[in-house]
């Protein structure tokens, strides 16, 4: 055993040398969101420009550190200082940082903030970059990263890397404390493992929130000659991205976390089922297994403990349905993405029959550092039932957008204000939603409500797989329902029929309301049973949560719907022609931007003078409303179909 | 013997497997629709949702594909019941009017008046049995396609089959008679599957009586007995008659 543990000694002390090199070193956030900025651009600018000004530096690629908004991020790390971390980069300032740190400048445009130290989560100890008291004459006044409002309240656990190690190198991830857990379990039995994650209290990340080291143990007791690992990666709600984030930053943690999961239940195999719409993603993570393979961290007898375990991946095509588990398991076996009845659950019979446990990407994130760290250190991290951290997707009508990782108990208003930094100040924060298509509205009176699977379901929404949604007066609660509901409809695999009949019904229902098509009143009390059976009798966590955003949005905003019905009245501003927009004159400072951007030129005035809106020309596409500054332009009731005469 | 609780009853659960078949054993009536007890279960019309009261997750479940387990209390006919019951009948209501036995539940669950307006063009409630009646009797060549509303059953690119026999189980087993099949001239059509299939002479009256494949499928299966399939329902008859007259003499 001996010979192994040196194995990852060695890998630790080379991939230290790559992560601090005793020469200047730029990292470039290569993450899907941060090519979609730009990122690509900026980081062959930064290395032309290195070339061309023989610069003695070298320039990594490296995953998302979560601030989407800033996006490109730039890491500028030289031997004994502080790193400085930039955000909003382009070419154009790729080649000025280079140009500024040849003459030995500081280089302040667009600095976030820098890091003293890097904290390594696995082992629980930190790495120093500079001393604490490195201030040169330039650094003076320079904020610490970790004291920027958006990451101030963050904890990072499964996302521990992302940002920080280059996703393509393997000694990396091993000098941060990578592949030491599942040593550790190799020293220690099956049920030891299972025992520690049990302790940790640790919760499926996937949004059903099972207790993990349950699921484990229930496949482990499971008798069979083959049983299965499965990464769930078939991240699917719109706008929430984490699992993919964590592929792409840190593919090893995953890797790690299913050698611990398959040692813990005794399988052979693992499978990771990811989406193909994860490109980079698919490929990060082929590349990682491919490097674990050579160096003997999967595959036969791995580390001569006599373990052979080996991972491969699977592409999904995309369906919504195959994140639920039976599902995906029929769509790995070459059948059709549909969900079958539970019992037996896969961890009595899945995968071709066989026992088989199925976690999805943060939760195998999170397995390394319990393992090292212990349980209890864990179930120290949350509340009650909902121990440890958890990611999330932060966008909408918020200022920050980005990844964020919070311990379980932060409340949702501290996420959205502190982290998120609110929304536009003119306008006030209407309902956060959360848990995707599954889960509901939060209106902004309960926003002190904690992040917590069970605290979460008692308000009518769901912890989900970690989509957060910000919505301002500027959204229309129908309209938010509405949308969901023609995602779920369509996703859904029309097997089972209120979740195939039903969803459609409700679409249609919400369709009418939002064009003002619905006068009756009673017809929200059959929307809300109909949306009652769906959740009731549906037959997979599809259909079963699909009503989700359409109950809570009667329960918490049932005025607008009432409002859509009687008074043929959207307050948002949002379902066209149920409602006018007009210019307050006491708000409006004649400016003209609205009447230039209108492309209807249906708005008239003098400069100086407060404009008009001509309602026979105007189409309600809101232009205006998104180019006013002084938030002048409103919405009011439409005259003509006032009251409740419309059929 | 393991006791399962049904209305308040104790009942033995003795072979059965589901809590339907424990129900229906015992003579209590739980409608269903995508159920065949000769088929596989499916569990996807949902009319057969019985209450777990004790003994399992409490809230609804669909019967036929419960298992049962001693210590089990469920309730068939609660108000829970019977509210999701009745929303899924107007739900398939509102797709397949026409069908008898959906007119049939409507009336038994009390419902008068129908609350979604019908789609046109959908005679079908995608209850899925003559996908399994094809792949345990016939010869797999129904499947679903597409998803969501979209869904439908048919056969690949709903082109002339060449793994349809015709033999007419599909035609059978579905309970809103939509699948249409007749004879024209030497020709047995299936308009659903879009299929056409050459008929047999009978070997002894010399009337056409079965599709070729149907009938060949049958001489295979039955290869190793002295039994083969080349005569009418009537001829057969006769013939078997006439065996028996002999043997009696």
């Amino acid at each position: 055993m001996l010979k192994n543990k040196q194995l990852l000694d060695n890998l630790q002390e080379l991939g230290l040398k790559v992560l601090y090199p005793e020469q200047i070193k730029f990292s470039v956030g290569m993450a899907s969101c941060g090519r979609a900025s730009g990122a690509e651009e900026v980081f062959n600018a930064l290395r032309e420009e290195i070339e061309q000004t023989g610069l003695g530096a070298i320039v990594t690629p490296t995953g998302c550190l979560g601030f989407c908004q800033k996006e490109p991020l730039v890491y500028l790390q030289v031997p004994g200082q502080p790193r400085l971390v930039y955000g909003n980069f382009n070419s154009n300032r790729a080649k000025e940082l280079v140009q500024a740190v040849r003459q030995g400048e500081l280089y302040k445009k667009m600095l976030l903030g820098t890091v003293y130290e890097d904290e390594n989560v696995v082992e629980g100890t930190s790495h120093q970059l500079s001393s604490p008291s490195f201030v040169s004459g330039q650094s003076e006044g320079l904020r610490q990263l970790k004291d920027h409002h958006f990451y101030k309240g963050q904890l990072k656990i499964a996302t521990r890397n992302c940002g920080n190690i280059d996703p393509g190198s393997i000694t990396e991830y091993v000098a941060m404390g990578g592949y030491q857990a599942f040593y550790d379990c190799l020293q220690k039995t099956p049920a030891e493992v299972i025992e520690t994650i049990k302790q940790s209290g640790l919760r499926g990340r996937g949004g059903g929130g099972f207790p993990t080291g349950s699921k484990w143990e229930f496949a482990r007791n499971n008798v069979a000659p083959q049983k299965f690992v499965i990464c769930n990666a078939d991240e699917g709600d719109p706008g929430a991205y984490m699992d993919r984030s964590i592929l792409e930053g840190d593919p090893h943690s995953v890797i790690e976390g299913m050698l611990v999961g398959g040692y813990a239940i005794g399988a052979d195999t693992g499978i990771i089922y990811c989406r193909a719409e994860y490109p980079l993603a698919v490929e990060t993570i082929t590349n990682a297994i491919d490097q674990a393979r050579t160096l003997g961290l999967l595959g036969r007898d791995i580390l001569c403990s006599g373990f052979s375990y080996d991972i491969k991946v699977v592409k999904g095509a995309g369906a919504f349905v195959c994140g639920e588990e039976t599902a995906l398991i029929a769509s790995i076996e070459g059948f059709m993405g549909e969900p079958r009845p539970r019992p037996p659950f896969p961890a009595q019979q899945g995968l071709w029959g066989y026992p088989t446990i199925i976690n999805n990407v943060e939760t195998w994130a999170n397995i390394s550092p319990i393992i090292c760290r212990g349980g209890d250190w864990y179930a120290k991290i949350g509340t009650e039932k909902s121990k440890g951290t958890k990611v999330f997707a932060l966008v909408g009508d918020v200022r920050n957008n980005g990844l964020v990782e919070v311990p379980m108990g932060t409340s949702i208003r501290e996420i959205v204000y502190s982290i998120g930094g609110g929304t536009d100040p003119n306008l006030k924060i209407k309902a956060v939603q959360t848990g995707g298509p599954s889960g509901g509205c939060i209106p902004e009176h309960m926003l002190d409500i904690p992040v917590d699977y069970d605290k979460l379901l008692e308000a009518g929404t769901i912890m989900g797989s970690g989509g957060m949604v910000v919505m301002n007066e500027r959204s229309c609660m129908v309209d938010v329902s509405r949308f969901f509901m023609s995602f779920t409809q369509e996703e859904s695999c029309g097997k089972c029929v209120p979740c195939r009949e039903g969803t459609k019904r409700i679409l249609d229902m919400l369709e009418d309301i939002c064009q003002g098509k619905v006068s009756d009143l009673r017809q929200l009390d059959l929307l809300n049973e109909l949306a009652e059976t769906i959740k009731d009798t549906s037959l997979c966590g599809l259909g079963q949560t699909a009503p989700n955003p359409v109950l809570s949005t009667l329960r918490h905003f049932r005025n607008e719907f009432e409002a859509h019905i009687t008074n043929k009245f959207c307050s948002a501003g949002v379902c066209q022609n149920l409602f006018n927009l007009v210019i307050n004159s006491d708000l409006c400072i004649g400016c003209g931007l609205c009447s230039k951007a209108c492309p209807q030129a249906a708005i008239n005035g003098e400069k100086g003078n407060p404009f008009t809106i001509d309602q026979e020309l105007c189409v309600q596409c809101r232009i205006c409303v998104q180019t006013c500054n002084k938030n002048a332009i409103l919405a009011v009731e439409n005259a003509k179909r006032g009251g409740s005469v419309h059929a | 013997m393991p006791e399962m609780v049904i209305n308040g009853i104790n009942i033995e659960i003795g072979d059965h497997k589901t809590v339907l078949e424990v129900c229906r054993g015992a003579g209590i009536a739980i409608p269903t629709l995508c159920y065949h007890p000769a088929l596989e279960a499916y569990g996807a019309c949902r009319l057969c949702v019985v209450e777990i009261i004790a003994g399992g997750k409490p809230g609804l479940a669909a019967s036929c594909v419960l298992p049962a387990v001693g210590g089990l209390s469920i309730d068939t006919a609660s108000p829970r019941v019977l509210r999701a019951r009745k929303m899924i009948v107007q739900l398939l209501l509102g797709i397949c009017p026409q069908a008898e036995v959906l007119q049939n539940l409507a009336a038994e669950l009390g419902i008068d008046q129908r609350v979604f307006p019908s789609k046109e063009d959908k005679n079908c409630v995608l209850c899925g049995l003559c996908v399994r009646a094809c792949k345990t009797i016939g010869n797999k060549a129904l499947g679903f396609a597409f998803r969501g509303p979209e869904r439908k059953v048919g056969v690949p690119f709903d082109e002339q089959s060449e793994e349809c026999i015709g033999c007419q189980a599909c035609v059978n087993v579905c309970p809103v008679n939509n699948i249409k099949s007749e004879q024209r001239n030497d020709k047995w059509i299936i308009k659903n599957w879009s299929t056409e299939l050459t008929l047999q002479k009978c070997a002894g009256c010399g009337q056409y009586f079965a599709p070729t494949p149907y009938v060949d499928k049958l001489n295979r299966q039955y290869s190793n007995k002295e039994f083969r399939v080349e005569l009418c329902d009537h001829c057969k008859q006769a013939h078997f008659a006439a065996q028996l007259l002999s043997g009696c003499k």
